[in-house]
């Protein structure tokens, strides 16, 4: 093989890969493995749910029953949208 | 809050060992809110006494009540969303009050706990978040339940007979309902806002065993979604992929998943899952 057959060669073999590469990119090849793989990885991490390690009353006159009774004070936040889903 | 204090473990602990924690969305006690009237009371209550005892006083903002059920203390939420602020209002209040340690008097739950539905309806959870911290908030992802009735159901399925290679739009009103929350974290949520130029939902049956037909679903969207409640032209485009497995005769959804390819909006990327929880 001559140097330009060489050259030739190696230009064809990473056209081919980039054609691989971006095949694999296409929509046709989103199979069903990807999507749940994809799901898992934008769902929550726990670290991003630490809101679900807090004992939250469900309205302000549970917390203040359950305040009343074990004679402690009531931490009341306030706030717009909804930061149980964090759409606020 | 939630990305800063309410992430934080002497906080988690401190509000457990020691307080009554509880927050409450603003729009649900508004006039027209979902919460009853007497809980809106206590809340309107609870503002005018703080106010009358000189106390600061906001809609978004952080109240500590005595255990009779009197505020005491609070916090503004820019000041509150100091961790060591938050810390030092929590640790007065317990040394002020004499407050003893035990455990949370309420049991711990999932916070985004799905929504009451009828047996045959299909319960969807969304998250939603940012890929690359440009465009949208960033801190941490955001959620969204979504419920489809079973007539809604019907209208996700193939009105044709099942067969391998088949394919169908699903109903515009179907695929508007799941696509109009595939948009980044952001201030404005009010979907009824968004408007989109155009939306789509394809399906396919790439599989038909032992009666479970699985379709593979393609689809695309561009949307308006303002970052802030005022207009500001700024557009949600997105590619989607996912799959929907049915029972071929009695058309019971098995199960249901729809992803972002790629989506973009306001100079940023994010991404959105879809998967159904029953």
């Amino acid at each position: 093989m001559n140097r330009w057959s060489r050259i030739i060669y190696a230009v064809a073999v990473c056209l081919a890969a980039l054609d691989a590469e971006s095949a694999e990119q296409q929509p046709g090849a989103r199979d069903l493995a990807w999507v749940q793989k994809r799901v898992q990885e934008l769902e929550p991490a726990a670290r991003e749910r630490r809101i679900d390690e807090i004992g939250w009353a469900s309205d302000i006159r549970q917390a203040e029953r359950l305040a009343a009774e074990h004679n402690r004070p009531v931490f009341l936040f306030t706030h717009d949208g909804h930061i149980n889903t964090g759409r606020c | 809050m939630r990305a800063g204090p309410l992430s934080n473990t002497k906080v988690i602990s401190l509000l457990n060992q020691r307080f009554v924690p509880v927050y409450a969305a603003n729009e649900d006690y508004r006039e027209g809110g979902v919460q009853p009237t007497e809980e809106k009371s206590e809340y309107n209550r609870i503002f005018k006494e703080a106010h009358a005892a000189k106390l600061s006083v906001g809609t978004v903002h952080v109240y500590i009540l005595s255990p009779g059920g009197h505020p005491i203390d609070s916090l503004h939420v820019a000041t509150a969303a100091k961790t060591e602020r938050l810390i030092d209002l929590l640790e007065r209040t317990v040394e002020k009050l004499h407050v003893r340690e035990g455990k949370a008097v309420v049991p711990l739950v999932a916070q985004p706990a799905p929504p009451k539905s009828a047996p045959d309806s299909l319960v969807l959870h969304l998250t939603s978040r940012s890929l690359d911290g440009r465009g949208a908030w960033s801190d941490f992802p955001v959620e969204d339940w979504i419920v489809l009735g079973r007539e809604e159901c019907e209208k996700l399925l193939p009105t044709a007979q099942v067969q391998l290679g088949g394919s169908w739009e699903v109903a515009k009103v179907i695929s508007a309902k799941l696509l109009t929350h595939f948009y980044p974290p952001t201030e404005n949520n009010d979907v009824s806002k968004n408007q989109f130029e155009r939306q789509s939902l394809k399906a396919t049956i790439v599989s038909t065993d032992i009666g479970v037909a699985r379709a593979r679903i393609e689809g695309e969207m561009k949307m308006k979604h303002s970052f802030y409640h005022q207009e500001d032209g700024k557009v949600v485009e997105a590619t989607v992929v996912g799959f929907l497995d049915f029972e071929s005769s009695s058309r019971a959804i098995r199960s249901f998943q729809l992803v972002t390819d790629k989506a973009t909006y306001g100079g940023g990327t994010f991404g959105v899952a879809v998967r159904s929880s029953k």
